[in-house]
């Protein structure tokens, strides 16, 4: 519905065309190889993905666990189909153009299933498609209770979802959740045979000491490598500025925002609850047309009157960041 | 920004057919993958989705007004996914305004069309006092939205046709979209494809032509007519035809088991 209006840049420099097929594959791929790492937010919709463009982040993940709690309001233990993450993904990639990495849980099934699935998270707009070698049904890599593929079944995957992209410059990254359960020794060498199969990059996920984080960086020196940020997790809590030292090149915060959305959620409808208005914490809400200027109305009107030029559509309420008129 | 293969292609075949005659595309409308696939393994061209045969396949009835512009995104990847063939969206009337044009344009394209249809038969009328179909300048308006929202996928106005439109009408409408910059024009009928010879000034022809069968007619031999002055011939009931033609078959393999 509305106009494309591109804030994303890759290295300083805007990108103007990521949804032309490889373009946003291509930026990730070149900056990837680049210090400092780059920070990755999790999205879970149009907005939360919006919102970090804004914010002028340089890619996003698109979090299966995010959608799992957003659409679903369960954890994620694999309850997320395939469609239903093209669709976040679609709808995000009208909305923006910043470089989407897109998390493909285990692939949905076995090889077959994940070429078929990394053809379409590609013509959904996705920029990567990370796999992970958790069996079916999967769950989230912070979780207990996972179980596993065998390691040349992973790697047969990682070798079906490279020859199923369309675009070279689509990134396939392969996940290994193994290490909580099979130790740092055993993930090493699951993710040497996901890297002889083609992964573009490797995410060897809950390091469990910061020996785990320099053994990996020193394994892979060749390979861009993935790092998760997960608040109140079991690895150790480092910044992106850490694991850039360390020699990550991509960092995700998969879940950060989406726990900054329950978080406010629950003092926003405490206050409401017991004052009857949101007066306490008009300070701390975006009115009406504010969030509307974020979400590109007058843009959109712009549009509309190169068309029509008795085109109307302004907001009745103040487009400035004030107390009135919150809605 | 180079345009995929299947737009290429299309379009060259498009236009070659404006000089060279016999060289018509054949359409069929598919509503999934594995129609999509048996239709380019019967040999057409290109394949056609949205509009009321869709909605007869989802819904169970011809309605298009039944179908969102996200109903037919998804089936247009399901088909996408089907080859690199030509593949034609049938955007109803846009969905609203020049901004929901737009926005159906894009989604359309992003989904994998070659080209996307506008019909100017309004999908709903505002109220009764509205004609049967958008005034002209109305309809280039959304032509004008959809053409400035394209990257590289062919625009087409789907030209509405009514047993009691005179000949002039239908030209007059013809050569304004084409005139506003309709890459390609279809032209709807539930009675057999207009002489267009017979059309007197054929100067609207510089676009390409193509003619939509309706939902009771069968592309038939009187077609010569259409293989020469009709670059497209887009056949969106192929499928609930071809079954609504094994009805005995079905019947008959019930009482097989």
């Amino acid at each position: 519905m509305a106009p494309r209006l591109s804030m994303a840049t890759i290295d300083g420099v805007p990108v103007t065309d990521t949804a032309a097929p490889g373009t946003s594959g291509l930026l990730l791929k070149r900056r990837l190889r680049r210090k400092p790492a780059l920070l990755a937010p999790g999205a879970f919709d149009a907005l939360s993905a919006l919102m970090i463009e804004q914010a002028g982040f340089e890619a996003m993940f698109i979090s299966g666990s995010g959608i799992s709690y957003t659409q679903l309001a369960r954890p994620d233990i694999g309850l997320i189909s395939l469609d239903q993450l093209c669709q976040v993904t679609r709808r995000v990639r009208d909305r923006l153009e910043t470089p989407l990495i897109v998390d493909a849980d285990n692939g949905f099934g076995d090889a077959i299933n994940v070429e078929h699935t990394v053809r379409a998270l590609e013509r959904a707009g996705a920029s990567a498609v990370l796999i992970d070698d958790q069996a079916f049904p999967k769950r989230a890599g912070a979780l207990t209770g996972k179980t596993f593929v065998t390691p040349a079944t992973m790697a047969e995957k990682v070798r079906a979802a490279v020859n199923a992209r369309r675009e070279a410059n689509t990134l396939v990254i392969a996940r290994t959740d193994a290490l909580p359960h099979e130790g740092i020794e055993a993930s090493l060498a699951r993710a040497h045979l996901y890297v002889e199969a083609g992964a573009d990059a490797l995410f060897i996920d809950q390091p469990q000491s910061l020996e785990d984080y320099q053994r990996i960086a020193a394994e892979f020196p060749d390979t861009p490598l993935v790092a998760n940020m997960i608040e109140g997790g079991s690895s150790p809590a480092l910044s992106a500025s850490e694991l850039t030292e360390l020699g990550f090149g991509l960092v995700i915060a998969s879940g950060s925002l989406v726990r900054g959305f329950a978080a406010m959620a629950e003092r926003l409808l405490a206050v409401l609850k017991r004052d009857g208005s949101t007066a306490a914490l008009s300070d701390q809400l975006l009115t009406f047309g504010a969030l509307n200027e974020r979400l590109g109305l007058s843009q959109i009107a712009d549009q509309g009157r190169r068309f029509d030029p008795a085109f109307r559509l302004e907001t009745l309420m103040s487009t400035h960041d004030d107390k009135e008129g919150g809605q | 920004m180079i345009a995929p293969a299947h737009i290429q292609s299309l379009e060259t075949r498009l236009q070659s057919r404006v000089s060279a005659p016999n060289t018509m595309i054949s359409a069929a409308g598919v509503f999934d993958h594995f129609g999509a696939r048996m239709a380019l393994e019967a040999g057409y061209d290109a394949l056609l989705v949205g509009g009321a045969a869709l909605a007869l396949s989802r819904y169970g009835r011809p309605v298009a007004q039944l179908l969102s512009p996200e109903a037919i995104t998804e089936a247009l990847y399901v088909v996408r996914d089907a080859g690199d063939m030509p593949l034609i969206a049938d955007a109803a009337d846009g969905f609203g305004n020049a901004l929901h044009v737009a926005a159906t344009v894009r989604a359309f394209e992003f989904a994998g069309a070659s080209v996307v249809q506008i019909s100017d038969r309004p999908l709903r009328r505002r109220d009764r006092s509205e004609g049967p179909r958008f005034a002209v300048a109305e309809m280039i308006g959304k032509l004008k939205a959809a053409l400035d929202a394209r990257r590289y996928c062919l625009i087409a106005a789907v030209v509405e046709i009514e047993p009691d439109d005179s000949r002039a009408s239908v030209v007059d409408r013809t050569a304004a979209y084409i005139e506003a910059g309709a890459d390609l024009i279809i032209m709807r009928s539930e009675d057999k494809p207009l002489n267009l010879s017979a059309m007197g000034d054929s100067s609207f022809l510089p676009a390409p032509i193509g003619f939509e069968w309706g939902q009771r007619l069968k592309p038939s031999p009187e077609a010569d007519l259409l293989a020469k002055w009709y670059n497209l011939s887009l056949y969106p009931f192929l499928f609930p035809q071809l079954l609504h033609g094994a009805r005995d078959d079905l019947r008959a393999s019930r009482t097989m088991y």
